[in-house]
């Protein structure tokens, strides 16, 4: 994770240099990116810790349909892997689910997993079915299945990407909502064909959200929304101890399968109680059920408490960015805790990416 | 909310008033105001009842003396207590403004829906006979078992009703005070709708003339006359006109006749002596009249004596018979045999040597004689009426009818000859209530082209309107498909109907279209016989068994119980996210009166032009008659009665202002200039010219497709579309 923000941070580095000899217009410009890198990060802003997130890809026959192009299917899994991300990123004690909506059941291809390269590798074999009969009745089996299993104090939602007009079920769909609805899961649905009356029910019943992207466009759009947490008025919250370790990092020459997944890795973390080796924090240890996570995805997670909104400030002074060490001229904003001065460029990459301020920490 | 038009101050029980509402008031105000008649046309589902209401209600209580009643005749049953549902919500709005205006509502119904007496109302289609049987004059003294709601109600009747609360008396109410106070509320419901000022019942009350004679007499004329959902009055005032007579239903007169006589020779004295006094009193009545005033309200003597009727009837339905026999024989080269009423009557007369006078009062007769025997049981007595009604309608009226002879199975009897006295003209009924009430209103939510109903009722409103609706997005979306994918042409062409193409692609585009409509999908055919030849080749096809893995499949039958558990299980499927399709006929039941509100109806589409049957010799006389005397010609009736069914048909889906749907009209026919421009205002203006008319049936798909998914999007209602206290 730190390798992919350094790459990030390289390509600012770029941009800085191409973009200094516009003067002005490149001053507003970066002020115009601070104020959209604000919003994002004020609505990524979580009270909640952990999310997890099933989601669910409905692939029977009318997701081939292509008045989305080239269908709605691919369209659907051209633009999840980058909300995967982001969702990710924005919470990052945060799992995701991928199962597929098939002929009259619903079927789970990959387990809980914060990894978002395993994640696109799932996804990138999910293929259309000739087969109709999408069934949420089902889908919401397999997701109580699913969340049986994870820990009472996250957030559980589900997302459906639907691409039929009807639900064909074979149990009843409205026990089934209920069941989900004192489990606390929330149902989302993003939906390519127009409103089901009885699923905008179902979602409005677990506070959820149906959505329906007119064009592509939309569909990236509108799945963005899904990344911040919803309020949920008639979630729970459970409060209860969690046992947290702090993995170890290793790097090895030669091939061990990982616990977790059960894949051939060459680095991998360590579980500071049961010494079983994990791919990808955060999880839970399949061993002994700790909580194994990265020092830095606790405190990002928590990042309400340390990192605000910075003040621009226009005082015509020199200061010293305390991020990236230079003088700032002219147009820098200050940490409201800290009081220490950053230069625009640093202030969008603390906001958009590390979510820490430097100065504080 | 409260508010003034002109000088009239009215209370309309919602928070909120929509613009067309008020135009509507407007418009019905004007009406009242002239004293005259008026056709008003508002789209479906936008709160035309209620702004009716509101309006007419206010007149009634700020002009005392120029309206005192409103009679509201609505088509079923259903329909009527959602109208008196309304009417308390008005009349509770205006309590809590705090006026204090004496109104009393009441619903009347048939005995098969107001019987409490649980020895009769089990007994279904008998209800009628079994209540008559105990309820009659002369039962009461008698020994045969007694109704003890209707004792109650005759012994204190009157101060029961006369000591009942102002208020609206829905069908259940008076079924419930009916239970508690141990009378009968049929009767009860009867006698209140003299005292009442809102009476709510069906129109037949009004039309049929056998029954308007008994209950709407005694109206007042200063009456408002409000006909719901008239686009197809035309249609009952020419049923209610009409008499049908076969072989079976003549000789059952027959034997009827037998059974009256067998009681008149009957030796019994007392029998003996209620006839004679019922001749004493035909004879005085006859005293009784006004001098040089003899019109037809007296009994001619031929007929006076009970004998001499039955005889005169027997020579009635012996010429008859022997008319329908001649004409058999001639029927098994033609397909149908016409005569002018003027000819058959004369014919007839000579047939059995009848007068003109007897055969007009023989209806009367036939009533006054059968309540002297004390019978009671009139359903069976039904063949002998229908024979009466027959010759007395031939003989009064002149123009407009005909009696044709065809060989058509009719109730269930195979290839028996039928005598129809057919009724063209529909202007008949209408006139005596034109003549006998201050404002009939006309009121529907299609009724285009509004020209057409003044010609074809004979009456001249004072105030004819069609009123839009503001739609803040575009919630209707009418599309007129022509082609099918490859270009083969759409249409339910009488031509065209042994192709398999044609069906072929209907198939493929109802499959196309229950895979991309959510919830519920009716689809309209032109007749049952039509439909069954499509399913039969889907059948084939296997589009039926593709179909009904998108969407549930149901499909209107002729009987009616059956169709109404369809409909509920269409709701439910409806209701648990499966969706559903509903094949129905364009002119069924479901076509009429049925809503499908929000999911339930979220496309309707009109497969197939839903034409008259011009080859029928029944409609192509009403077009003959239309056109001599109204100049209206075939074709525009036959297009004018297709538009306003399938606008019916189409008016299903939307139901209110955050309702939305799609309405597919599929045949090349209507997009033809002249079908367009008999649609209501309100779906034309709907209509996209350059993308949706005239469109192949993939490109419609892709119309349904973009739609749906933009009325998914999260909407309001925009603020200039309606008024609330503070913006009027």
């Amino acid at each position: 994770m730190e390798l992919e923000g350094n790459t990030k941070f390289n390509e600012y580095e770029e941009k800085i240099r191409n973009h200094q000899v516009n003067g002005h217009n490149y001053q507003q410009d970066k002020l115009h990116q601070k104020k959209e890198s604000d919003a994002q990060f004020l609505i990524a802003q979580n009270p909640l810790i952990m999310r997890n997130l099933l989601i669910i890809i409905d692939i029977t026959r009318s997701s081939k349909i292509g008045d989305f192009k080239p269908s709605r299917l691919a369209v659907a899994l051209q633009f999840l892997p980058a909300f995967i991300e982001q969702f990710l990123e924005c919470n990052p004690l945060s799992q995701i689910g991928i199962a597929v909506a098939e002929e009259y059941r619903c079927k789970t291809i990959l387990d809980f997993t914060s990894s978002s390269v395993n994640i696109k590798q799932y996804l990138s074999t999910i293929h259309s079915i000739n087969e109709a009969g999408f069934s949420m009745a089902a889908c919401l089996q397999t997701a109580l299945h699913v969340f049986s299993t994870t820990q009472l104090h996250a957030q559980s939602s589900i997302l459906v990407v639907t691409t039929s007009t009807y639900s064909d079920d074979k149990l009843d769909l409205n026990e089934w909502s209920e069941k989900c609805k004192s489990a606390a899961i929330q149902i989302n649905v993003i939906s390519f064909t127009g409103s089901i009356n009885q699923l905008i029910k179902i979602t409005q019943a677990t506070d959820g959200q149906y959505l329906c992207p007119l064009n592509e466009f939309q569909f990236s759009q509108e799945i963005q929304k899904f990344v911040s947490p919803q309020e949920s008025k008639n979630h729970m919250i459970i409060t209860q101890l969690v046992k947290i370790g702090f993995p170890q990092k290793l790097i090895v020459s030669q091939p061990t399968l990982c616990q977790c997944h059960l894949e051939i890795v060459y680095n991998f973390y360590k579980c500071p109680v049961c010494y079983s080796k994990v791919c990808s924090p955060p999880l839970l240890c399949p061993i002994c059920s700790t909580w194994i996570v990265l020092p830095h995805q606790i405190l990002r997670s928590d990042g309400s408490n340390t990192l605000g909104v910075f003040e621009i400030t226009n005082d015509g002074l020199d200061h010293v960015c305390s991020g990236c060490l230079e003088p700032t001229t002219v147009i820098h904003s200050t940490c409201e805790r800290c009081k220490n001065f950053f230069c625009l460029d640093c202030d969008i990459l603390i906001h958009s990416k590390f979510k820490v301020c430097p100065g504080c920490a | 909310m409260k508010f003034v038009i002109d000088d009239l101050e009215v209370i309309f029980p919602y928070k909120f008033l929509y613009k067309e509402q008020l135009e509507y008031m407007q418009a019905l105000k004007q009406t009242l105001d002239e004293k005259g008649h008026g056709i008003l046309e508002m789209p479906t589902g936008t709160g035309k009842t209620v702004s009716l209401l509101a309006l007419i209600i206010a007149y009634l209580a700020q002009r005392p003396n120029s309206v005192k009643k409103l009679i509201y005749c609505t088509r079923t049953v259903v329909e009527m207590e959602k109208t008196l549902e309304e009417v308390r919500l008005v009349l509770k709005a205006r309590k809590a403004e705090g006026l204090n205006d004496n109104f009393t509502a009441v619903g009347l119904s048939s005995r098969k829906n107001l019987c409490i007496n649980p020895d009769v109302v089990n007994q279904k289609d008998r209800v009628d006979a079994e209540c008559r049987r105990r309820t009659a004059e002369w039962v009461k003294r008698g020994q045969s078992e007694t109704c003890i709601f209707y004792e109650n109600y005759e012994k204190s009747a009157k101060e029961t009703i006369a000591n009942l609360p102002n208020d609206v008396y829905s069908l259940n109410d008076l079924r419930k005070n009916g239970a508690y106070s141990v009378q009968c509320p049929y009767f009860t419901a009867r006698e209140m709708i003299k005292k009442a000022n809102i009476v709510v019942y069906n129109y037949l009350y009004l039309i049929d003339p056998a029954v308007s004679s008994q209950l709407s007499k005694d109206q007042i004329k200063e009456s408002i006359v409000v006909f719901d959902e008239a686009h197809n009055i035309d249609d009952v005032c020419i049923e209610a006109y009409t008499v049908r007579l076969n072989k079976p239903i003549l000789a059952e007169a027959i034997n009827n006749l037998k059974v009256v006589e067998t009681q008149i020779q009957s030796e019994t004295n007392e029998i003996q002596n209620r006839l004679n006094e019922e001749y004493k009193k035909l004879i005085k009545n006859l005293e009784n009249k006004p001098q040089g005033e003899l019109n037809q309200m007296v009994i001619p003597g031929q007929i006076r004596k009970a004998r001499n009727f039955i005889d005169f009837m027997k020579r009635v339905i012996n010429s008859l018979r022997k008319k329908l026999k001649d004409n058999s024989e001639a029927l098994k080269t033609s397909h149908a045999i016409l005569h002018n009423t003027k000819g058959f009557t004369e014919e007839i007369q000579k047939e059995g040597n009848l007068d003109i006078d007897s055969l007009k009062q023989c209806g009367e007769r036939l009533n006054l004689l059968l309540n002297t025997l004390q019978i009671a049981e009139t359903d069976k007595f039904r063949p002998l009426s229908s024979v009466a009604q027959f010759v007395m309608y031939l003989v009064q009226y002149q123009e407009g009818f005909k009696v044709i002879f065809q060989s058509n199975n009719y109730e269930g009897t195979l290839n028996e000859k039928l005598m129809t006295l057919a009724c063209f003209d529909s202007s008949l009924a209408m006139k005596n209530i034109f003549a006998q009430f201050q404002s009939v209103i006309l009121t529907s939510g299609t009724m285009s082209p509004i020209e057409i109903y003044p010609k074809i009722l004979d009456f001249k409103p004072v105030v004819a309107k069609s009123i839009d609706i503001e739609l803040t997005r575009n919630s209707i979306q009418p599309i007129i498909v022509s082609m099918s994918e490859d270009g083969t042409e759409l249409t339910s062409e009488f031509t065209l109907r042994n192709n398999e193409d044609v069906s072929r692609n209907y198939g493929n585009f109802l499959l196309e279209l229950s895979e991309n409509v959510p919830d519920g999908l009716i689809v309209f055919m032109p007749s049952y016989s039509r439909m069954e030849e499509w399913a039969r080749q889907w059948q084939k096809d296997k589009y039926l068994e593709q179909i009904s893995k998108n969407k549930v499949l149901f499909i209107e039958s002729k009987d009616v119980t059956e169709t109404s558990q369809k409909l509920q299980q269409y709701r439910k499927c409806c209701d648990v996210g499966r969706g559903a399709a509903l094949f129905s006929i364009a002119r069924g039941k479901i076509a009429e009166g049925i809503d499908f509100e929000g999911h339930y109806g979220r496309c309707v589409a009109v497969i197939g032009f839903p034409a008259l049957n011009s080859k029928d010799t029944l409609i192509l006389e009403r077009c003959k008659f239309l056109e001599e005397k109204f100049k209206i010609t075939k074709n525009d009736f036959i297009e004018f009665d297709a538009m306003r069914q399938t606008c019916q048909c189409l008016g299903r889906v939307l139901r209110g202002k955050q309702d939305y749907g799609i309405m597919i009209m599929a045949d090349k026919r209507f997009a033809q200039k002249s079908k367009l421009q008999k649609m209501p205002r309100w779906i034309y203006k709907q209509l996209d010219q350059s993308r949706c008319l005239n469109i192949t049936s993939e490109t419609a798909i892709t119309v349904v497709r973009d739609f749906f998914r933009q009325m998914a999007q999260p909407f309001k209602i925009a603020d200039n579309s309606y008024f609330t206290q503070d913006t009027l």
